[in-house]
């Protein structure tokens, strides 16, 4: 069905509503509105980046869980397709991927961590982390964890191989670049008969698609009562809420540009009328005649 | 060029009042584009809206100044 409007070709109406819902401004581009394109795409998705931006990229979030619901997304989500991942994440994540010592593959990342003993830290490791498939999802102590790589102290760089026992690890999805790693090493460093053993604290690197609008969580570690939004709310202060708002409005005036691209300008009648100081037929009686 | 240098900016220096005016440019912007086609006439609309509601925030603003004067 081609739009048929008084004065802007409209071409599939629906078609380019579904456009300009995905990405603003897309929905006009392929109506040939190319001012209008540019304007919805830099006003809409420049406020829905800015928004992310002041956020850090922890504004956009979906819970679905009863009476936890985050209803800002209901604004959120008309951004289009920067918003729609955190419908994705929240609905066809697995319950294991949100939850902490519980994974279903093996973990592999490049580690960065501290090792303290006696409660004082003598030295940084750094080196890739292996964590080696479970027997069940839950059975920690079944866990392999290995690493090897570097200790760093001020004596120098040594190379060094070890385990880790009793570690705990943050959920595969979460809203923060690193993942935590807690736990107790072992290891030999090189050109050392002494082992090496401590508590250690690190993270490896979490990746995009398991961090981009990640769904917040009550605790990231069994032991931990921190959930996420306490957590976003002590690092960005009011940030966050600005961050809501700018990525709510965002959405919300997305609205405005699919309706848009759906039936043309609102007041583009009056904007014909307008410009009519409306013409005096010549010899036409005199309106107010003495 | 106000939005890009916001973006570039240290954001924790930054008066929260002044996230606002991005915001407001935006809103008039995307609001007059929906109600017009003719780029002028949007971009006539736009900045009339601003200004109506940069004025209007001002004077909200300028009154609870004063509501809290002293407090």
């Amino acid at each position: 069905m081609a739009g048929t409007h008084d004065k802007v070709a409209l071409k599939e109406p629906l078609f380019a509503a579904g456009l300009a819902f995905l990405v603003p401004g897309l929905g006009h581009l392929y109506q040939r509105r190319f001012f209008k394109a540019a304007l919805y795409f830099v006003c809409i998705g420049g406020t829905f980046l800015f928004g992310m931006k002041i956020g850090h990229a922890k504004v956009v979030y979906l819970n679905l869980e009863r009476g936890k619901q985050t209803w800002p997304y209901a604004c959120q989500v008309w951004a289009g397709l920067p918003a729609l991942p955190a419908l994705f994440q929240a609905t066809l994540r697995s319950r294991e991927a949100l939850e902490p010592n519980s994974f279903r593959q093996p973990i592999a990342g490049q580690f960065t961590g501290v090792i303290e003993q006696m409660g004082n830290a003598h030295g940084t490791l750094v080196g890739q982390l292996e964590v080696g498939q479970p027997k069940a999802a839950h059975a920690i102590d079944d866990w392999q964890a290995n690493l090897k790589g570097v200790y760093k102290t001020a004596d120098g760089e040594f190379p060094v191989t070890g385990r880790f026992t009793d570690i705990s690890i943050e959920p595969q999805v979460a809203p923060d670049s690193e993942r935590r790693v807690l736990g107790t090493f072992e290891g030999q460093v090189q050109g050392n008969p002494a082992e090496l053993r401590g508590r250690v604290e690190g993270y490896i690197p979490r990746g995009l698609w398991d961090r981009y609008e990640a769904p917040f969580q009550e605790r990231r570690f069994l032991d931990s009562d921190v959930n996420d939004l306490d957590q976003a709310h002590f690092e960005l202060g009011t940030h966050f809420e600005l961050g809501v708002v700018y990525t709510m409005i965002a959405g919300l005036l997305n609205i405005l540009a699919i309706y848009d691209a759906l039936e043309g300008p609102a007041y583009e009648d009056e904007e014909e009328r307008e410009p009519a100081t409306p013409p005096v037929p010549s010899g036409s009686p005199d309106p107010l005649p003495n | 060029m106000f939005a890009v240098a916001l973006f570039a900016a240290n954001l924790d220096t930054i008066s929260r009042t002044w996230f606002l005016v991005p915001l407001v440019v935006a809103g008039c912007l995307v609001y007059s584009a929906s109600r017009y086609e003719a780029p002028e006439r949007i971009l006539r609309r736009a900045a009339q809206l601003f200004f109506m509601a940069i004025g209007a925030l001002g004077a909200v603003l300028i009154a609870l100044t004063l509501l809290s004067y002293g407090l």
